[in-house]
C-alpha cells in the first residue's frame, strides 16, 4: 500500500508557477534587503552631508570689534581665556600698526587674530565645535564685546 | 539562510508539503498558498537547523499548523469546496492511481491526513499523533476507518469499471 500510494501521489505536484513564486519570493526579499541597504546608505550619506554642513557652519567664528585685552573663547561650553600679549606687530598698507596673534587651542584648534588701533578682529578655527562664543574685554576690563556665532560676523 | 540552501530545501520538500497541504485542504490553490507561506517562514527563520531532519520536521509542523489555521478561517468555511477540476493539473500513470488519489481526497479530514502521513511520509502512529496533536488511539482508529473506506470506495470503482 505504501508504494502504491506514493506512486499515485507522484504526479500530484504544485504547479511550476508556484515553485517559481517561492523562489522569486526570496529574490524579492533579497532585493528588499538590497534596497534596504541602499536606503540605509543614502540615509548615512544624507546624515554625513548634514554633519558636514553643520561643521561647515561651525567651522570657525569671526569676531570684529573694538580693541580688547582678554579673549574668552567658549567652545562647546568650555571656556578658554587668553591675554592677548606677544603679538607680532606689522603695518597695514596705510602704514597703521596691526598686531597679529596666533593662539593654539586644545585639540588642534587655533585662533588667528589681529588688532589695529580702533579695530580688532580674529577668527577661531574650530571645525569640530558645536558652538563657539567669543567674548572680548576692553582695556579697562569692564566692557565686554561678546558674541560671535559660527560663521557669522559681528561687530 | 543562503539562497542555495533554501533552493535545496524547496526541491526536497515542496512536493511532500504540497501533498500534505492538499490532504488537509482538498484544494489545489489553497495548498499552494500554504506551501508558499511555509517556505516564507523558512526563509524568514533566523535560527539554524541542527540537520535536514530537523528542518523537515519544522516544515511539516509549519505546514500542518498553516492548514489548520486556514481550515479554521471563516472565509474558507464559506467559500472553499473540494476541487474536481484540479485533477486535470495532475498526471497519473493509471486510472488506479487516479482512483486512489480521489478516494483518499474523499475521506474525512482526519482520515485523509492520517493516511497521507502514514503511507506517504512513512510516519509512525506515535509521530502522527504528535504532528496532529491527537492521541495515538485516535490515529489508529482513523487509520482503520480510512482503510475500510478506501477498500469500499476502490471496490466500488472497480465494480463500476
Amino acid at each position: 500500500m505504501h508504494e502504491q500510494y506514493k506512486k499515485a501521489m507522484s504526479g500530484v505536484r504544485p504547479s511550476a508557477q508556484c515553485t517559481e513564486r517561492i523562489i522569486m519570493m526570496t529574490e524579492k526579499k533579497q532585493k528588499h534587503l538590497k534596497k534596504g541597504w541602499i536606503i540605509a546608505a543614502a540615509a548615512v550619506l544624507v546624515l554625513l552631508c548634514a554633519l558636514f554642513t553643520a561643521n561647515a557652519a561651525a567651522d570657525g567664528a569671526i569676531f570684529n570689534g573694538k580693541l580688547f585685552q582678554d579673549l574668552h573663547i567658549f567652545l562647546n561650553g568650555e571656556e578658554f581665556t587668553y591675554e592677548l600679549t606677544g603679538a607680532e606687530r606689522t603695518t597695514d598698507q596705510d602704514g597703521n600698526p596691526v598686531d597679529h596673534y596666533s593662539i593654539a587651542l586644545p585639540d588642534g584648534k587655533s585662533i588667528d587674530a589681529y588688532a589695529a588701533e580702533e579695530y580688532t578682529a580674529f577668527a577661531v578655527d574650530a571645525d569640530d565645535a558645536d558652538s563657539i562664543q567669543i567674548v572680548g574685554t576692553d582695556e579697562d576690563g569692564s566692557a565686554a564685546y561678546a558674541e560671535s556665532h559660527p560663521s557669522r560676523t559681528t561687530g | 539562510m543562503e539562497q542555495t540552501d533554501f533552493q535545496n530545501a524547496v526541491d526536497r520538500n515542496s512536493h511532500r508539503l504540497f501533498l500534505l497541504a492538499l490532504s488537509f485542504l482538498q484544494n489545489h490553490s489553497d495548498a499552494e498558498d500554504v506551501l508558499q507561506d511555509v517556505f516564507l517562514k523558512l526563509w524568514l527563520r533566523t535560527a539554524p537547523f541542527e540537520n535536514e531532519t530537523h528542518m523537515d520536521k519544522f516544515l511539516t509542523s509549519v505546514c500542518v499548523n498553516g492548514c489548520r489555521n486556514l481550515l479554521r478561517s471563516s472565509f474558507r468555511k464559506r467559500c472553499a469546496a473540494p476541487e474536481e477540476e484540479a485533477l486535470s493539473l495532475y498526471t497519473f500513470d493509471s486510472t488506479e492511481d487516479c482512483d486512489l488519489f480521489c478516494a483518499v481526497m474523499a475521506l474525512p479530514l482526519r482520515e485523509r491526513t492520517v493516511v497521507h502521513l502514514f503511507y506517504y511520509e512513512d510516519m509512525s502512529v506515535k509521530e502522527i499523533a504528535a504532528a496532529l496533536h491527537i492521541g495515538q488511539s485516535a490515529v489508529k482508529t482513523a487509520l482503520h476507518r480510512a482503510r475500510n473506506h478506501l477498500r469500499e470506495c476502490l471496490k466500488e470503482d472497480g465494480d463500476h469499471a
